[in-house]
């Protein structure tokens, strides 16, 4: 059973159609891509998915049942998590702070007579987060003065901290050297499996060698689905992507 | 040579810094026990003035009161920690989960409204059904402080459901409107609330239980009675900031999208927030009639909210104790330029033209509020500090 599913999912800001009528499953477990020129639609794609913004026609399958119309702080609850485009983490907290908040979300919000002292686990599991994304020296730091490529990262772990069981990850590699993006692409492949991820990339070359399946959406619709040299040698592909 | 420099000495920023260390460590406990023994102060202040004149110690006793008109008074002092109370519940908001309210004058003046109501009107021969009456021959002042707690709740829980899904400007605009109608509802019923003249007539407040009056009659008993109140509910505040829930409000403050996709009920928690410092601003506007014995309807203006903003970033909106130095500075400069400083100069009687200037400059040059900027220079000054020690460690295991 898939574990995303979307049935003719659309999105219309007035005249302009951003998404049409798409439909899309994923597995769990896999490791997923879509990319397409700017403007094609991705970001609003995952903006519903996640609940960040309501489709204007069609449904958004997650765990076969109809997340259309559920909230996004719900959603994450059921297992979804993201990340953004332009980096989205708490610049004035801390870093084990930013991971330790996610964490605590999983378990309390309205606990008004203890402290975060009483919770040691809220902590131990932040540490468990930071190691993963190899954060763990920079505990101490606030979030905003790390480099660039370290907050990219941060919000990953901001995101695994919420155990979620499908992972979104919008153009995670934006602003990266080429040297990053490999090293980005290769953590990315290992989150993967039980995690699914699906991640939107702009540069096709970061994601060709660790997705399972690209999908290309052009002008709000899909071009083209497949693996990496299906969609390759896909002409239609060529002509609106490779060759803008 | 440079590194020559004397070791021990000790610039004004590093002096200020160690101040603010003993007072982050040990600050709340000396600021209690200084407010627990103030009455004790002032009150051996004006008997020494007394005794100084009985003894025909006249110069004496002239400079002493001369003196004493720089010093607080204890009244001037039940202003200051209902004023403190209420700006730290307000900071509830603007501080820890980023939402500036204009409309905290509403519920300040419906918890002043809710006990002045109860104790002016419950009598014979007045609007009290008369079970009411026969059940509490002098009301006690419990129970008209519970029902405040109630209704105040209630008052922020409504107000919140209306307006705390609203950003920025727009929340700001929604609740000054909001506390506005609460305004001209207080002018317009005025057979109940006294309109623009003030609820009078409160004349017996007594705490039931230990039968003790509190008003107008001793100051220092009501001082006891704010101040002990004013703990009680900072310290529930304190333990709401520290608690886990207190750092989902920063976080939010911090980003409200992130916390959301973290799974966070956003809504809910700033409609949290805003009930328990609505609440609790109800309770200090409780307060604020007890020793005047009237509500004066100036407490449900919008001015009201105006000074309780100015206190707060006076202070400092980012740190808890802020509105209390806030709410010190703003009262006893009010007190001093008005009183004091005008028998000078004529020009100070317009002494919230020089507050409003003096929240001027705070706001163009230390936007952090003063207890913000003392605990800045805090911070810098123990990271160089620290890092002082860390490169000296460094040196010593490699000497060349």
């Amino acid at each position: 059973m898939p574990i995303l599913e979307t049935r003719s999912l659309s999105k219309h800001f007035d005249a302009l159609v951003a998404v049409d009528a798409v439909n899309y499953s994923v597995d769990a477990g896999e490791l997923r891509s879509i990319i397409g020129p700017n403007g094609a639609g991705k970001t609003t794609f995952f903006n519903m998915i996640a609940g960040d913004l309501l489709p204007t026609s069609g449904q958004v399958l997650f765990d076969g049942e109809d997340v259309s119309e559920v909230p996004a702080h719900e959603r994450s609850h059921l297992g979804i998590g993201r990340t953004y485009q332009i980096t989205n983490i708490f610049p004035k907290l801390s870093v084990l702070e930013n991971i330790r908040i996610a964490v605590q979300s999983r378990k309390m919000t309205f606990n008004l007579w203890s402290t975060i002292g009483n919770h040691k686990e809220l902590i131990e599991r932040a540490d468990e987060i930071l190691e993963r994304i190899n954060m763990t020296e920079k505990r101490g730091e606030l979030g905003g003065t790390l480099a660039h490529g370290e907050q990219r990262y941060l919000e990953i772990g901001i995101a695994l901290a919420t155990d979620p069981k499908l992972l979104l990850l919008d153009e995670p590699t934006a602003g990266m050297s080429p040297e990053e993006t490999i090293q980005t692409g290769e953590f990315i492949k290992s989150l993967a499996d039980p995690l699914t991820i699906v991640l939107v990339e702009h540069d096709m070359e970061v994601v060709l060698g660790i997705s399972d399946k690209i999908t290309v959406l052009h002008n709000g619709a899909f071009l083209a689905e497949g693996t990496v040299e299906e969609v390759r040698a896909n002409a239609e592909v060529q002509r609106v992507y490779l060759r803008e | 040579m440079d590194s020559a420099a004397p070791k021990n000495r000790f610039t004004p920023k590093e002096f200020w810094a160690w101040i603010s260390e003993v007072f982050d460590n040990y600050g709340i406990l000396i600021l209690a026990g200084l407010l627990l023994v103030y009455p004790f102060f002032f009150t051996t202040l004006n008997d020494s003035i007394i005794w100084l004149e009985d003894n025909d110690w006249e110069t004496s006793a002239e400079i002493l009161a001369e003196i004493r008109g720089f010093v607080p008074s204890t009244p001037l002092m039940i202003q200051i920690l209902i004023y403190t109370l209420f700006g730290i519940a307000f900071n509830i908001l603007l501080g820890n989960t980023g939402m500036l309210s204009l409309g905290h004058c509403a519920f300040f003046g419906v918890g002043g409204y809710t006990v002045g109501i109860m104790h002016a009107w419950i009598k014979p021969d007045t609007y009290a059904p008369d079970w009411m009456v026969s059940a509490f021959k002098v009301l006690p002042l419990e129970i008209s402080l519970i029902t405040c707690v109630i209704v105040s709740t209630f008052v922020a829980w409504l107000i919140g459901t209306i307006c705390s899904s609203k950003r920025g400007v727009y929340f700001a605009m929604v609740t000054l409107s909001i506390s506005m109608i609460f305004y001209y509802s207080a002018q317009t019923f005025d057979d109940l609330t006294g309109g623009t003249d003030g609820l009078g007539g409160l004349e017996n407040m007594r705490l039931g239980s230990i039968n003790l009056r509190v008003g107008i009659m001793d100051a220092n008993i009501t001082y006891y009675f704010v101040f002990f109140l004013s703990v009680v509910f900072i310290a529930i505040i304190w333990q709401i900031l520290r608690s886990p829930f207190g750092h989902v409000l920063r976080a939010i403050r911090e980003n409200e999208d992130r916390a959301r996709i973290c799974g966070y009920n956003v809504a809910k928690v700033r409609l949290m927030a805003f009930t328990m410092s609505g609440a609790i601003s109800g309770v200090a506007g409780a307060l604020a009639i007890i020793y005047g014995e009237t509500v004066p309807i100036e407490n449900i203006h919008f001015i009201t909210s105006g000074q309780i903003v100015i206190i707060t970033l006076f202070g400092g909106a980012g740190t808890f104790l802020g509105p209390a130095v806030g709410s010190f500075i703003y009262w006893y400069l009010r007190q001093l330029m008005s009183v004091e400083f005008v028998k000078y100069l004529a020009i100070f009687q317009y002494w919230e033209a020089w507050v409003g200037g003096i929240f001027v400059l705070i706001v163009l040059f230390v936007p952090s509020g003063i207890l913000g900027t003392i605990r800045n220079m805090t911070l810098e000054y123990r990271e160089k500090k620290y890092l002082a020690k860390q490169a000296a460690a460094e040196a010593a295991a490699d000497p060349e």
